[in-house]
């Protein structure tokens, strides 16, 4: 009996090239595009209609939004690895370049930024100076305290990360729509999670 | 001079008003600024016949068989400039119409001492109404804002002055 | 060159497909989700799993070392490991040197868009805690997925 293995298989790319070279051709190729005000019209009416939906009880709206987004999240972590075989990353770091350069890339078409490090290095901040779902809203008086209008962003981004066993917690510090100086998401690493074994294993 | 602008919903329905002037201009007489939104309600009926006519700014009632023909005649929103379309005394009218039928109008007071018509600079005054019809479908993009509800965004409202001030009240 | 059979692995240890053809003449033959298949898939999935665990061991702390295929005297086993913890496996005859497009095929454009991208499918098969570490029984059966499997190893079987 024999057993061949790889570092990594297909996606030794990856390495080879930039990862920014590599996020620019996965999307160039390998994504099907739609309309930008499409896009962002959908998502507005969804949150809008939200807002009614719970009686401009905002923070009811944000949990609805992280809610979807963590579904959305499981499954679009498929589809991404998919598309750009990436391994598991070594270290959070690398995680955090992978959001921002390959993933943040491929789906939203933005590089945000890194940034914020803590000290221990478990968690970090997501700068985004564009922000593709946001383009022409401006928020009504009654919702510019609580409702993080991209909330969804950070459910897509739990459910995504809890899908390749990193438990984080991911949350909005400021947006732009509320008048702060940057849209800033801060993701924080609980612990990675242990891959299953069968029973009996242990 | 002094103009007095305002955003007229489908429904006939106030959207936006904004009165635009400068402190070296003459301002309205207190006692005509009450009527301006009259005067400008008044002028909607003539707006609404000109909708319908194939060439708005000949004021003719020829090719009455066309529909909405001026959507027709370009791609672009050119057409969608009436020029002046009524008078009040020395004020003078005129009118924008977006496809959605928004009717943007507006009243252009010359210097009250004069006594002479106003005379509008079409080109200008069409840029502003073209720039404010681009603010207003981006406000439209707005998933907060409602179709036919007036605006009450102060960002709106801020860059609409900033186009007067460029435009109309050099 | 033949392919004898195609597993599905998720992150709980359970095999959510299997597709063995018994007939190289016929590619409609065979079984798809089999009871009589627990036992294989278990063996399968330990096999794997230990190569796995040895691999990862001998690579160190160094690049991720996956494996790719395994070979006995009559089999090739193909394997496709995600980083979500999915293994796509085929098993096929010696001739076969190397189906690593074949597996990225069968997950990144029928299992992603017939199973992931439909959302009243699950996709995570395991409902209960009962069901995880490989006591789970659930299987794919999207009638889409099913068919497009069949439309693309079909004609690769003999």
């Amino acid at each position: 009996m024999s057993a061949s293995t790889s570092g990594t298989s297909a996606p030794a790319a990856a390495s080879r090239k930039s990862l920014k070279a590599f996020s620019e051709d996965v999307w160039k190729n390998k994504t099907a595009k739609i309309n930008a005000e499409l896009f962002t019209l959908t998502y507005g009416s969804i949150v809008s209609q939200l807002c009614t939906d719970y009686e401009r009880d905002f923070t009811r709206v944000n949990n609805q939004l992280y809610s979807m987004g963590y579904n959305i999240g499981v499954r679009l972590i498929e589809d991404f690895l998919a598309r750009t075989a990436l391994p598991r990353c070594d270290s959070l770091a690398k995680t955090s370049e992978v959001i921002s350069k390959c993933a943040f890339k491929v789906f939203l078409n933005v590089t945000p930024q890194i940034g914020n490090w803590s000290s221990n290095k478990d968690s970090f901040s997501i700068f985004l100076e564009e922000n593709p779902l946001s383009d022409f809203v401006e928020l009504p008086m009654d919702a510019a305290r609580e409702l993080w209008y991209s909330n969804i962003v950070c459910g897509v981004l739990k459910g995504a990360l809890e899908m390749v066993q990193m438990d984080c917690d991911v949350w909005f510090v400021s947006d732009v729509l509320k008048g702060d100086q940057l849209t800033e998401v801060r993701v924080k690493l609980n612990r990675i999670l242990k891959d299953e074994i069968p029973a009996g294993e242990d | 001079m002094p103009c007095y602008f305002a955003i007229i919903g489908a429904k006939d329905n106030p959207i936006y008003e904004a009165e635009f002037t400068n402190p070296q201009l003459n301002q309205f007489p207190p006692e005509l600024k009450e009527l301006n939104p009259f005067i400008l309600h008044a002028s909607l009926d003539i707006l609404e016949d000109l909708q319908w006519q194939a060439h708005p700014q000949s004021g003719a009632s020829t090719g009455t068989s066309g529909g909405f023909l001026r959507s027709r005649s370009s791609a672009n929103n050119s057409n969608c400039y009436l020029g002046k379309i009524d008078h009040f005394y020395g004020l003078a009218i005129t009118g924008y119409l977006s496809y959605g039928n928004m009717k943007f109008v507006m009243i252009h007071s010359g210097n009250t001492n004069s006594g002479l018509p106003v005379t509008i600079e079409d080109g200008p005054v069409k840029s502003f109404y073209q720039e404010v019809h681009e603010l207003y479908i981006k406000t439209l993009m707005n998933p907060f804002y409602k179709l036919n509800e007036p605006i009450t965004s102060p960002v709106f409202d801020s860059k609409v002055r900033t186009l007067a001030k460029r435009y109309l009240t050099k | 060159m033949a392919i004898y059979s195609f597993w599905i692995f998720d992150k709980h240890c359970n095999c959510i497909f299997d597709r063995e053809w018994t007939l190289k003449s016929n590619h409609a033959s065979g079984t798809i989700n089999s009871k009589l298949n627990e036992d294989t898939a278990k063996l399968l999935y330990g096999m794997v799993f230990s190569l796995r665990s040895i691999s990862q061991k001998l690579a160190g702390q160094g690049p991720h070392n996956e494996i790719r295929t395994i070979a006995t005297g009559k089999y090739r086993a193909h394997v496709l490991c995600t980083a979500s913890g999915l293994w796509f496996i085929l098993l096929s005859d010696l001739k076969r040197e190397n189906l690593s497009e074949v597996l990225r095929y069968l997950y990144g454009e029928i299992y992603i868009k017939t199973v992931v991208h439909n959302w009243l499918s699950p996709i995570d098969f395991a409902e209960s805690e009962a069901e995880k570490r490989g006591r789970g029984t659930r299987k794919i059966r999207n009638r889409n997925f099913l068919q497009r499997v069949e439309e693309f190893l079909g004609p690769m079987i003999n």
